[in-house]
C-alpha cells in the first residue's frame, strides 16, 4: 500500500524522476476514467480521453501550483478534454430506441442474478446520463460517484455554485424520467 | 409525479453511488505510462536537435574569431602586433618551396595552399571533435 501523497510524487517527477508519475497514474486512473466514461458514454472514447488527460497533466505538471488538490486539477483536465472530445466527434442524440435491446430483454427474462441486475442498472444509468448535456453529466458524476462538494465541482467545471446545485436538481429529475420511460418501454 | 419522485429516490440510493463507478481497463495505466515514455523520448529528441545546432554554431564562432584575429594580425598597429610579427616570422621560417612539376608546365602552386589545406584539415578535425562531444552530452 502506498501512503505517500501526490505532492511527494509530483516533486519527484519535477526533479527528473519521471517514473514516479506511474504512482500518480495508478492512483487516479479509475476516477479519471469514470469521469471520462460518464461524459463520453463509451469505454473506448473514455480510454482515449483518460490517456490524453494524463499526458496533458504530465506536460503541464510544472504549472500545477498545488493551490488545489491534484485530483481536482486532474478532474479539470479530464473534464475539458472530454468536452473537447465530444465537440470534435459527431454527437449523436439518443432516443429511447437506442436503449440496448439486450438490457431490455434482460429485465423481462424473469429472476435476474444480482450481478446481471447491476450490469443492467449500469447500462440504464449510462443511457439516462447520456440524455443530459456533457456539463451536467460531469456534475452528476463528480457529486454522486466521486462525492465531491459543490465548491470543488464549481472549481472543476468553472460553473457557479448555485448553477451546479440547479443542474444537479434538474439532472436528477431528468434521469428519473428517462429511466421510468425505458422501463415502461421494456415492459410493453 | 409520485412515480418520478420514487424513482428519483431510488436513483439516489441504489444507482448513483461510488459502488456503481466504471472501472478502468487493467492495462490502461501501462498504456498511459508507455505514452509518457514515448513523450519523454520525443522531447529528448527535440533537445538533441537543439544541441546539434550548437555544433555548426560553435564552428561559425571559431571561424569568426579566427577571421577577426587575422584582421588584427594583418594590421600594423593594435594589441595583436606581436602576434602579427610572430606569424610573419613563422611564415618566413616555414616558407614552403613552390611545387614545380615537370608534367604540369607553367603551373605553380602558391605556398599558401599548404596553409589552406592545413586549416581545412584542422576544421574537419575540430568539427568531428565538437560533434562527438555534443552527441555524447545529449545522450
Amino acid at each position: 500500500m502506498d501512503y505517500r501523497g501526490d505532492t511527494y510524487y509530483i516533486k519527484q517527477v519535477l526533479a527528473g524522476k519521471s517514473e514516479a508519475y506511474s504512482h500518480i497514474v495508478l492512483r487516479h486512473t479509475d476516477n479519471a476514467f469514470n469521469l471520462a466514461f460518464r461524459i463520453c458514454g463509451r469505454r473506448e472514447d473514455a480510454e482515449e480521453v483518460t490517456q490524453d488527460s494524463f499526458v496533458k497533466a504530465y506536460r503541464a505538471l510544472g504549472e500545477f501550483k498545488m493551490k488545489s488538490s491534484f485530483p481536482t486539477w486532474l478532474y479539470r483536465i479530464v473534464y475539458n478534454t472530454s468536452v473537447s472530445f465530444l465537440r470534435s466527434v459527431k454527437h449523436e442524440i439518443l432516443s429511447l430506441e437506442d436503449f440496448p435491446a439486450e438490457a431490455a430483454d434482460f429485465l423481462s427474462s424473469g429472476t435476474p442474478e444480482e450481478e446481471s441486475e447491476t450490469e443492467y442498472r449500469k447500462t440504464l444509468l449510462n443511457f439516462a446520463m447520456q440524455k443530459l448535456p456533457p456539463e451536467d453529466r460531469a456534475i452528476v458524476t463528480l457529486f454522486y460517484f466521486e462525492e465531491l462538494p459543490v465548491e470543488e465541482i464549481s472549481e472543476i467545471t468553472a460553473i457557479s455554485k448555485s448553477a451546479v446545485k440547479t443542474k444537479l436538481f434538474r439532472s436528477r429529475k431528468k434521469m428519473a424520467e428517462t429511466i421510468i420511460k425505458c422501463e415502461s418501454v421494456k415492459t410493453v | 409525479m409520485a412515480d418520478i419522485e420514487n424513482k428519483e429516490q431510488e436513483i439516489f440510493e441504489k444507482w448513483l453511488s461510488p459502488s456503481m463507478k466504471e472501472k478502468a481497463p487493467v492495462e490502461l495505466p501501462h498504456k498511459i505510462m508507455a505514452t509518457i515514455a514515448m513523450e519523454r523520448r520525443y522531447s529528448r529528441g527535440l533537445s538533441l536537435t537543439k544541441r546539434e545546432y550548437a555544433v555548426p554554431a560553435g564552428i561559425v564562432a571559431v571561424l569568426a574569431l579566427l577571421a577577426v584575429v587575422s584582421l588584427f594580425a594583418a594590421s600594423d598597429s593594435g594589441w595583436l602586433l606581436p602576434v602579427a610579427e610572430r606569424i610573419t616570422k613563422l611564415q618566413n621560417d616555414i616558407s614552403l618551396q613552390s611545387l614545380d612539376h615537370e608534367f604540369i608546365k607553367d603551373v605553380k602552386i602558391p605556398s599558401t595552399v599548404a596553409y589552406i589545406a592545413a586549416a581545412m584539415f584542422f576544421l574537419v578535425f575540430f568539427d568531428s571533435a565538437l560533434g562527438r562531444f555534443f552527441r555524447r552530452k545529449a545522450y
